[in-house]
Parts: structure tokens; sequence; C-alpha cells
């Protein structure tokens, strides 16, 4: 789990929470954390490929996605459409604004601010950038920021984890207390800017109406 | 005879190889100054199989990186190229021209380690229209090479580019191996078709001439000579340059200031780059009628549209998909000799059909491919002399490569060829003004 805060109106810091969930789950941060029902899967397919798959409950309130006039923020609207799904292994959910075509990037749109990336929507701008990496990103040339501590954290967990299945076959997280996955809830909330982060997260999740599971593990 | 290891030595460009650090010791032309608008589009490039972008800034000055961010690698392509630098658009760093860092933008200040962080930036500038790169050690940037034709002011030269899908090497070669002439670009040419006093004439008559070949400064020079009128000889000479230049022969001696690179893009594709004096006098290319010779190509070379990908920079129009658009009629009829149109898909059909890397132990070279031996053998050389400290041809010395010129002549019969070469030099035009004979 990251939070992510800055200063917001006076005495309170405006948090995103965010979790990597076992094994190739991710709950982000955009939206209010009372209904933010909202899950992630990313799960191999090769080595070079993911199938993404996400879960959004239908009554959850959308996070920064509109302008206060009712538009659209710029470039998130009109996500690009699929291509038509064929049989081939790597034939289904494949994107119709992708690496062949720059994933439709309007450089003038970029060029004059409109559009920051010039690519239009949010996940062909994640889409763009990752696959820009290579398939498989060499570690080695990069330089890690604090910005980056989550990733850095999430990366040695995997690796923890992996290890002690090699040595001892014991089961990774989530593995054999699937009721573990009921407790995280990501989301936005302003919190006292002297409270402490882990408490108030825990307070945020336990005043929650709309759980389905519980708020915390009996064992830890 | 170039044994399979030998040729993977001499092909393998990529980082790391012993050919790829020889290639790193020199400037090498990366793209057409036009292609590059201050504040304009990221161009993807390929060079040494390393993927690259190359930008101009707000400011004119050019910069060509590796095209990952150093912070996770994302690609400075989908950058935007603002306010001198190149800005990646995930986390929004930006890096000027040198690849240092400018701005760590989602860093709070209190963290940031921007003077810590450097995009991995090459050295580049320009010169005669073109941008050139140097991939080497940023402690140890050599001077452009004194190549003649790359010395003229733009105006005076034009500059064409075109891809190949096959290795540098095999690509070269084609440049100095005389005896192809006379068959794959003229084969089907007759001595009626062309003009009266025509130098390449000689060309026809005898289609095996006799060859030598020598090392030199910047590289290998052969002649290719044959009896012209009785007591004279016609000689045709070129040159290898070191890393991947080269100086054909169909031209006038006097006036045929030109170059020839062929940059490796990775071990399959190759970047043809020329650069030719709006003062050359061309050989044999035109019949008397002022036609292109058959099979020549009165437009040029004709390219599909540019792309952005890796590869996608001056692709052939006539290309290995469609079989180049061979005429088999005209190659039956002996209008065309190979049925392709134009003198440079000619070329482009036979190295590419060799295979992206030729199979050197399936050759059975011939002495008209001594010039080719001497030539690998000089290569392999200075890679070893490398692994010494010494450092390869023109790299330390630049002005070497002033020595050199091409082209076609006719001399009395009683010259050494060394002999023919050094009067036909000094007797030669000069617009740079710096063309010298060699000293040694």
């Amino acid at each position: 789990m990251y939070g992510a805060y800055r200063p917001a109106k006076p005495g309170f810091d405006y948090w995103r929470m965010a979790h990597f969930a076992f094994p190739f789950w991710a709950m982000p941060p955009h939206g209010a954390i009372g209904d933010h029902i909202w899950t992630r899967a990313w799960v191999p397919i090769d080595d070079t490929h993911t199938m993404f798959v996400e879960f959004s409950w239908d009554q959850r309130t959308p996070g920064l996605r509109g302008r206060k006039d009712g538009t659209p923020v710029p470039g998130i609207a009109g996500v690009s459409g699929y291509l038509d799904n064929s049989t081939d292994w790597l034939g289904r959910w494949r994107l119709a604004a992708n690496a062949g075509n720059d994933y439709q990037i309007d450089r003038g749109a970029q060029a004059g601010g409109e559009i920051y990336t010039g690519i239009t929507g949010i996940l062909l701008q994640d889409q763009s950038i990752t696959e820009s990496m290579g398939d498989i990103v060499d570690h080695s040339f990069e330089r890690l920021a604090p910005s980056d501590q989550m990733i850095t954290q999430t990366r040695r967990r995997l690796l923890q984890a992996a290890e002690a299945y090699q040595a001892t076959a014991a089961p990774p997280p989530g593995a054999a207390n699937p009721e573990v996955y009921a407790m995280p809830r990501a989301g936005d909330y302003l919190a006292a800017a002297d409270a402490d982060w882990t408490d108030e997260y825990e307070r945020q999740i336990s005043d929650l109406s709309n759980r389905v599971g519980p708020a915390k593990a009996a064992a830890e | 005879m170039t044994s399979r290891a030998e040729g993977e030595t001499l092909t393998r460009t990529g980082p790391g190889t012993p050919m790829g650090n020889l290639m790193r010791q020199y400037w090498l032309p990366a793209t057409k100054s036009s292609e590059l608008v201050a504040d304009g589009d990221p161009v993807r490039l390929m060079i040494l199989g390393e993927k690259l972008i190359a930008f101009r800034d707000s400011s004119g000055s050019v910069g060509i990186m590796d095209h990952r961010c150093p912070h996770r690698c994302a690609s400075l392509f989908f950058g935007r190229n603002e306010e001198d630098g190149i800005r990646c658009v995930y986390h929004g760093w930006k890096f000027d021209v040198e690849g240092n860092c400018v701005d760590m933008a989602n860093v709070p200040p209190s963290q940031d380690f921007k003077r810590k962080v450097k995009a991995k930036a090459y050295k580049a500038t320009e010169r005669a229209g073109l941008v050139w790169v140097y991939m080497g050690d940023a402690d140890n940037v050599p001077e452009l090479p004194a190549i003649e034709a790359t010395l003229l002011p733009e105006a005076e030269v034009t500059i064409n580019f075109a891809q190949r899908e096959c290795n540098w090497l095999q690509a070269l070669e084609g440049d100095i191996d005389t005896s192809h002439f006379s068959f794959l670009h003229a084969g089907s040419v007759k001595m009626d078709d062309l003009p009266d006093g025509t130098l390449g004439r000689f060309q026809l008559t005898n289609k095996a001439p006799e060859l030598s070949a020598d090392d030199t400064p910047w590289g290998t020079m052969y002649t290719a000579f044959r009896p012209a009128d009785p007591g004279e000889i016609y000689w045709r000479i070129a040159n290898f340059m070191f890393p991947c230049w080269t100086m054909q022969p169909n031209g006038d001696f006097s006036h045929h200031v030109h170059a020839r690179a062929w940059v490796p893009m990775d071990d399959t594709h190759v970047m043809f780059v020329q650069i030719n004096w709006s003062g050359m006098q061309r050989g044999l290319s035109l019949t008397k009628t002022g036609e292109p010779i058959p099979g020549g190509s009165a437009l040029g070379i004709e390219h599909l549209p540019n792309t952005t990908d890796w590869l996608g920079r001056y692709r052939l129009a006539r290309n290995a998909g469609n079989d180049y658009l061979i005429d088999r009629k005209a190659q039956a009829r002996d209008e065309i000799y190979t049925g392709i149109t134009g003198i440079f898909e000619q070329d482009q059909a036979i190295t590419e059909s060799m295979g992206g890397i030729v199979d050197h132990e399936w050759e059975h070279l011939a002495p008209s491919d001594q010039m080719i031996t001497n030539t690998r053998r000089r290569l392999l050389g200075a890679i070893k002399e490398m692994e010494k400290n010494t450092p390869p041809p023109g790299v330390r010395d630049p002005e070497i490569y002033l020595g050199a010129r091409s082209g076609h002549f006719v001399t009395a019969d009683d010259l050494d060829w060394r002999q023919a070469y050094a009067s036909q030099l000094d007797a030669s035009t000069n617009p740079t003004g710096r063309l010298r004979q060699a000293a040694e």
C-alpha cells in the first residue's frame, strides 16, 4: 500500500491511497474511498504480453474525469476501440490505437498543450508508455527516484514471496487465506495534517458502510 | 577466404562487439539536417543496433540519445520537445541536448536529484547538410573526418539516403567490386547506345579488367584497368575509407567529389548516405539521346513514404516484397540485363538477395574480389590494433581522408597505377582547396 499526499485546505492533507495485492492485482486511487470498489489484474499471457482485466463497481463515483463545466478532461474522453478479436493465441482484446500507429498520437494537440501526451485515453497513455520501454524493461538502465518507493517495495515483496515459495513451499500471501483480499480499499480522502497515515487509513476503511468482507484479518 | 568466425567479427556492430567498438570510434552520419525541425517531432533512429531519438531544440541544437528515459525507461519518442529540451511524458523529467536532467517535475524539491541523472546522450553536430553522431567514449571525442565531399558548402551538395535490408558490409562491398558494373548495370547496354567518346565505353569492350589493390592511410584503394585506344590504358579507381565509407569509380576523376557511407542500423539493415558535389560529372549513365542507359532510372531512387518506425526511413518502392518490380520480359529481350530498373535498385536486389548477413563460408572469392579481400583484412587488422590501444585510421588523423579521390581516366600505357593516381590527383579540380596528395 502507498499513500501519496500533498497539502489541501489549511490543516488538512489530500491523500491518495493505492494497493498492490498478490500476485498481480492493483487498486488505483482515482476516486473517493467511500465507494471506490475497483480492482485491476495484470495477468501474464507470456513474458512479453499481459492481459488487463478490470473490475469496477457500477455505483462508484468516478475520480478526476470531468471539468467543472461537465466536459471531459482533455485526452481522457474517447478511449479508442478494440481491433476485432481473432482466434490467435495473442488475438484477444488488442487495441486499435497501438504501437504500429504510434497510438494515434496527435503531435499538434501535444504541442498546443491541449493533451499533454498527444495520446487520447488514460489506458492508452499508460499502454504507450509501458510498451515503449521494450518488451521487458532493462532494469539496469533505470534510475529509481523517491517517487518510485512503492515500486521498489512491491518488487522486493514479490521476490521475497517467490524465494520463500522456492525454499519452503510456503504459500504466497492470499493463496491460502483468500479472505485478506476483502480488506484493502483504495481511494482518496482529506485527513487532518497531524494524523498518522496508517491510523487514518484504518479509520477510513472501518467506517465504510459498503464492505463485503472483514476490515481486519483475524490473525494480523 | 573469410571464415565464419571472421565474418561474425566483420558484420556484428552492436554494443560490445569488436566491429561495434571500431565503429564507435568515428563520427557517423545520422540524418539529414532537414529532418529535424526546432521543437518538432522527435525522430526514431536505429544506429549500430541502438534505438535512439534525435530532436532539434528551441535554439536549433540537435540532441541524439538513447530513446529510453533514464528514470523508468519510457521512450522519449513520445516526449514533448519544448523549451530547449525533451520532456518525458511519463513523469515530466526533462533533458537538454547533452542529456542533462534539467527538471524532475514529479519529485518534491527537497528530494530532487536531477544533477545526478543523465540521459544516455551522444555527441551530435552538423556539417554539409548532415547531422553527425559520435557514439564512443565521450572523454575522447575525435574531429569530424576530413572527407572532401563533406567539407563542401551545403548549397553545393546533394544528399541522398536509402535504407537497405542487409548487413552493412555486403552492401558496402558492392561499391568496391568494379567488374559487376559491366553485367549488373550495363549488361544490355550496346556500344551504339553511347555518346561518342564516352570513357565508360571501355567497360563494354572489355568486361574482365585486371585489378590491383593496395592499402592506403585511409583504408584501401583499387584500380581496375584495361586497354583503351592503342598505347593507352583506361583506369577505374575506387576507395574504401574507414570505417564504412566508399568512393565509387563511375565518373570523371578530376571532378568526382562525392562520398558514400554505409551506416549500420542493426546487423541486417544499413543506411546508405551519399553526398554528391554539384560539379560532379557522371560516368556511364546516359545514352547519346540523353536518356538513362537501359535499366537506369530517370527519377533516381524512388522511396516509400517515411514512417516513424525505427526502420521506417528511406525504404525503397522497389523492394524484396515485390521482387524489385523485376520485368522478366525486358530481361529476356536483353533490354535490361537484370530486368530491374534503377542502378541503385539493381545493387539493392543483389546484395539483399544474399540474405540478411551473407554466409562467408559459402563464398568462392575470385581474383576480381581482391579489393574485397583486402578491405576485410584491413578491417580485421584495425580491430586487432585496437586491442593494443592503437586507434583505427582516421580517428586521430582525420586529415588522411584528403588523400582520397576516385573516378575513371585514361593515360599512356607506360605508367604505374600509383603514379597515374598521383598525377591525376595533382591535376584535379579542388573545390575545397584542401585536396592534397597523400604524403605517405
